[in-house]
């Protein structure tokens, strides 16, 4: 089944202009809502072992404006890696805002932190962010690949997570297939 | 049992083998699975159940059984609902997928068992066989779609062959009574089961009260009767069959399942000569109840041991009918065929890429086609089943 999926999808998306979406991360709680306020900067810091393309925040919010919000994304070491202003406007209630850079090529786990912040906002519109207890915003991680690289990406990435099931689930399928022949 | 038909059993346990880790949809799955959770973690949380507990129950038992495997963190991203980044997602779906294929095996063992000592002839049991092992529509919702509806089909072919056999012993009492509690379309399909079956009048009163007692009394019993009847009459199997209907006259509805059903039923009384029967009153209730009502598609799985059991006693046009079956089947596809969640959707453990495929980019106006499909499997699936309850 997997493979004829692999060869239907092969034939049929064209792998060049054809990439989908992709969420590595998600985490959503809105144990406590977080008004924003002028100049005032807030921050989470992650880590990630997959590539990723963007860093979606979930916000909410009361009246409309013409503010501009800062985002910020440096490495942990502090080395900047992407920045940007964006329009208040596009910030849209109840959803996830997406804050796109190019893709963040990984060779191994790293940790990165990002910034927002509120840089003007003439008409006073409340901005809120969710976070959980511990401070931890509510965000997801994501980025855009082809499929086929998506599921070469992912097979191996699951095959390196947890070894044990699949040298399991290898070894069973050897069997039925040797006791298949021995009938 | 003869070497092909070994070698078949295993051909398609690959097939199943192959799919297990690897698709889900996962609201179902999950949810289900972190409700058997909560009866593991104490036994009073099956009487909070509003549908199917003794899947639940069944699912619990193997949950403690494979305890060993399941990865930290698992239960929580169960209750967060977190299905997307369960950790170690294909060792879980492999362990929670794989009682629906003990529970489907063991119900095909059975029925090959029943049916070589009934003396059928080979070629009917190896037709029939192929029919239940290489089926788009078993090996869709249960191990695509990924639903426990392979824990009814045990139930199915017990009843039918308890029927077959006029067994009328704690066992048929038992299996009849806990069937609903497997599966709810159990209820629908009960009372023609018994009906057409030849149990003496007495057997028959008192199979069909020790039948459909024990479901109502838990629902009433443990006080989910409000939320138990809101989802199965306005939101489920009850509301998918009062939906289709037409006025005779302004606010006199017809409800064309009762009357499309009871008018083969009778048909199906005054003609057959079936040694089964029941089975194909069986088989009318659900098929009535698939080309009549919109349905989610791993119900359709429900059929087939009815359809399999009727067929194999079909001692004309055999070969035409099951041809005709084969095709009821295949047509069956166009329903998952629908929705990119029904189709691309379970697919994301393999890659999380494919939450996020659309079939439009595949093939523009695929409702539309779907829909086409679908319309032909209702006329296919309604013509067969008038034929069947005219012959």
């Amino acid at each position: 089944m997997i493979l004829i999926l692999f060869i239907i999808i092969n034939l049929i998306i064209p792998k060049t202009t054809y990439a989908v979406y992709e969420e590595y991360f998600f985490y959503k709680n809105c144990q406590n809502k977080e008004a924003l306020t002028l100049n005032q900067q807030i921050s989470q810091e992650f880590s990630i072992d997959k590539d990723f393309g963007a860093i979606e925040v979930y916000f909410e919010r009361e009246g409309i404006g013409d503010g501009k919000l800062e985002f910020r994304l440096e490495k942990k070491n502090g080395n900047m890696v992407y920045n940007n202003i964006y329009p208040l406007e596009k910030v849209i209630n109840g959803y996830f805002f997406p804050f796109g850079f190019e893709t963040q090529q990984l060779k191994q786990p790293e940790s990165f932190v990002f910034y927002i912040k509120l840089i003007e906002n003439p008409n006073n519109a409340k901005i809120y962010v969710c976070k959980d207890n511990k401070n931890n915003l509510s965000y997801k991680i994501s980025g855009e690949r082809s499929v086929l690289k998506s599921i070469i990406f992912w097979s191996l990435y699951n095959i390196r997570q947890d070894p044990y099931f699949f040298a399991f689930y290898f070894l069973l399928l050897l069997g039925v297939i040797f006791i298949w022949k021995r009938i | 049992m003869p070497k092909y038909l070994k070698k078949a059993f295993l051909i398609a346990l690959l097939i199943r083998l192959l799919l297990l880790p690897y698709f889900a949809y996962p609201e179902d799955i999950f949810e289900t699975h972190n409700t058997s959770f909560l009866i593991l973690d104490n036994l009073r949380n099956i009487f909070n159940i509003r549908f199917s507990p003794l899947s639940h129950l069944i699912d619990a038992v193997f949950l403690f059984i494979f305890s060993p495997v399941w990865p930290e963190g698992l239960k929580s991203a169960l209750q967060t609902q977190n299905y997307f980044y369960i950790p170690q997602i294909h060792r879980v779906l492999f362990f929670f997928k794989l009682p629906f294929l003990i529970f489907e095996f063991t119900a095909y063992i059975i029925f090959y068992k029943f049916l070589a000592k009934q003396n059928v002839k080979k070629d009917k049991i190896k037709s029939i066989m192929m029919f239940l092992l290489f089926n788009p529509a078993v090996i869709y919702s249960v191990y695509i779609f990924s639903r426990f509806e392979s824990y009814g089909f045990i139930f199915s072919f017990l009843i039918l062959i308890f029927l077959y056999r006029k067994s009328f012993s704690i066992a048929t009492i038992l299996i009849f009574a806990l069937a609903p509690f497997v599966r709810e379309f159990f209820i629908i399909i009960l009372f023609g089961l018994i009906l057409f079956s030849e149990f003496k009048v007495w057997q028959k009163i008192a199979l069909l009260i020790l039948s459909y007692l024990p479901y109502p009394w838990y629902v009433f019993k443990t006080g989910i009767a409000e939320t138990a009847i809101d989802s199965y009459v306005k939101g489920g199997l009850g509301y998918y069959i009062l939906q289709p209907r037409f006025y005779y006259l302004p606010e006199r509805p017809i409800y064309l399942y009762f009357f499309i059903l009871f008018l083969l039923l009778t048909f199906l009384y005054l003609k057959s000569k079936s040694k089964a029967k029941f089975s194909q009153a069986g088989f009318i209730n659900l098929s009535i109840y698939y080309a009549l009502a919109y349905f989610h598609p791993q119900y359709f799985s429900w059929v087939l041991p009815f359809l399999a059991f009727f067929l194999v006693f079909e001692n004309k046009d055999f070969n035409k009918l099951l041809k005709i079956a084969w095709v009821i089947c295949f047509l069956f596809l166009a329903f998952p065929f629908s929705h990119a969640v029904t189709t691309f959707g379970p697919a994301f453990p393999v890659a999380n890429a494919f939450r996020f495929i659309s079939l439009d980019k595949i093939l523009p106006e695929v409702l539309l086609y779907s829909q086409i499909f679908q319309s032909i499997f209702r006329g296919v699936l309604i013509s067969f089943t008038i034929y069947i309850s005219l012959r």
